[in-house]
């Protein structure tokens, strides 16, 4: 949790400015370095629950998200 | 076309469908081997079942299979030279091994990797390896064995019933079609991301919980509850319910005060499509979606017998589809599609959607297994229901009358 926090408390105060540039760029041929702070910023989508709601890296009394398996049926994306 | 109105004079949704009933229903169908296989032979091997969406297969030769224990087959849809859609049972014709053991594809024909019997997209008998080796054969009557397939709003359903009794239509009803119909579903279905668990729980423990609202601001407190209750709704009771037996729809509203946290409120800014606040609709809307017309909805939610749930709410929907394995297993099925995002920063905004909904799915979950583990105690004989769990209450009435039309006799 405490990588989780550091991650969070970095990322946070510097979103307004990493949005509005990335605001800028379609889904697909974006350079290596707009791709990485793109993925930073997924990867925050995904701690913030674990910040802002629960206090832990998974979902307080939750069910085993190892056993709820994601799949992408379809997708007219490329650059996610 | 509201019963909002209506309820106005009354004290209950339930008073509008006094047929329901408001005695608690009996445990025994949750456990009971007997009831699973009734539900079985007359509901999933008779009723039309929604097994996937238009776009997984949009080219020629395009297919994919769906496994459906309930109906002990596995079935192939695929897209046909003619464009059509074709649903199979995935057997071959000799001795009946599967012909496709991809979960999908894209495939010119079905050769079944026994024997080497070849099928075309249309299910023909196309070639018989030593076919001279046989002796009477008609190869016109044995092609694939059909499954009744059809399509409404690009969902495609099949029913394993050689002969339905309705056609797909009918089974939906002329009021629910109505209801949906406009709702921009094929440009909101770009993308589809699905999560897939298997429960030890009864498949109905699964569908319950997603088809009431009394349990959001209590089980969902950390997460989603305040952006349906509010200080004038604080159990987040629904705008409105009508029910199109055996199907249903109930609306929901929001709550205008929810203060975002950080992030969500980043994800709001760039478009966030699943806990947005500017859910206003536009007179462009279907009429049938946000019936009520409420400024501060939400979703809806549409309950399409017997085993499928759709939350439909602006810029994106969701489904739960429902598949019986055991009278203690359930696999459980979500989709969530959402439309191709224009810049990086709507695509972050949506996957804080994502990742808010998989979140808000696990706490739900985490009552399933529990719940289903106590049942088989016989500590309790019956749930009791209050009025916003009426889609449970009609689900039930709906079964014993599927239940009663085959009763012999009847």
């Amino acid at each position: 949790m405490a990588e989780i926090n550091c991650f969070y408390a970095a990322m946070l105060p510097r979103m307004d400015d990493v949005l509005q540039f990335l605001q800028r760029y379609p889904l697909e041929g974006n350079p290596p370095d707009v791709q990485r702070l793109f993925q930073l910023t997924l990867s925050l989508a995904e701690i913030a629950p674990a910040v802002e709601n629960f206090g832990q890296p998974s979902v307080v009394d939750g069910y085993d998200v190892a056993r709820f398996k994601p799949m992408e049926i379809y997708s007219r994306e490329t650059g996610g | 076309m509201t019963n909002t109105a209506k309820r106005l004079n009354a004290n209950k949704w339930h008073d509008l469908y006094p047929d329901l009933g408001t005695k608690p229903i009996p445990i025994e169908p949750y456990v009971s081997r007997a009831h699973f296989e009734k539900e079985r032979d007359l509901l999933f091997r008779k009723l039309w079942l929604n097994v996937g969406r238009v776009e997984q297969v949009p080219n020629v030769g395009d297919y994919f299979v769906k496994t459906i224990e309930m109906c002990r087959t596995s079935i192939i849809v695929v897209r046909g030279k003619d464009g059509d859609l074709r649903a199979f049972h995935n057997m071959c014709s000799h001795r009946g091994n599967q012909l496709a053991y991809q979960a999908n594809g894209n495939t010119s024909r079905f050769t079944c990797k026994f024997h080497g019997w070849t099928y075309g997209l249309d299910g023909a008998l196309r070639g018989i390896t030593d076919e001279h080796n046989f002796f009477t054969l008609d190869k016109r009557c044995l092609g694939m064995t059909p499954v009744a397939i059809d399509i409404w709003e690009g969902f495609i359903f099949i029913n394993v019933d050689p002969a339905p009794a309705q056609t797909l239509n009918e089974f939906l009803g002329d009021e629910l079609r109505a209801s949906v119909a406009g709702y921009p579903f094929s440009t909101v279905s770009e993308n589809c991301i699905s999560w897939q668990t298997e429960l030890k729980a009864n498949w109905k423990i699964v569908k319950d919980a997603f088809q009431e609202i009394y349990h959001i601001s209590v089980l969902h407190h950390k997460t989603i509850g305040t952006v349906f209750a509010s200080k004038g709704n604080p159990y987040g009771n629904a705008l409105d319910y009508t029910l199109f037996p055996p199907h249903g729809r109930s609306s929901l509203s929001a709550n205008p005060n929810r203060k975002p946290t950080p992030v969500e409120a980043l994800a709001q800014h760039y478009g966030a499509v699943v806990l947005q606040q500017d859910n206003a609709v536009t007179d462009d809307f279907p009429k049938g979606v946000n019936p009520t017309r409420y400024a501060n909805w939400s979703f809806d939610g549409v309950a399409i017998f017997p085993n499928t749930l759709m939350y439909l709410s602006k810029g994106t929907y969701l489904t739960h589809i429902f598949w019986p394995l055991a009278e203690d297993r359930t696999l459980w099925e979500v989709r969530n599609y959402s439309p191709k995002a224009k810049t990086l920063a709507a695509r972050f905004s949506q996957e804080y959607g994502k990742v808010t909904f998989r979140d808000t799915l696990l706490e739900d979950g985490s009552t399933l297994e529990r719940t289903q583990s106590m049942l088989g105690s016989g500590a309790k004989q019956e749930f009791v229901l209050q009025d916003e769990e009426i889609f449970i209450r009609l689900h039930h009435k709906m079964t014993e009358a599927y239940f009663e039309a085959h009763r012999p006799g009847a």
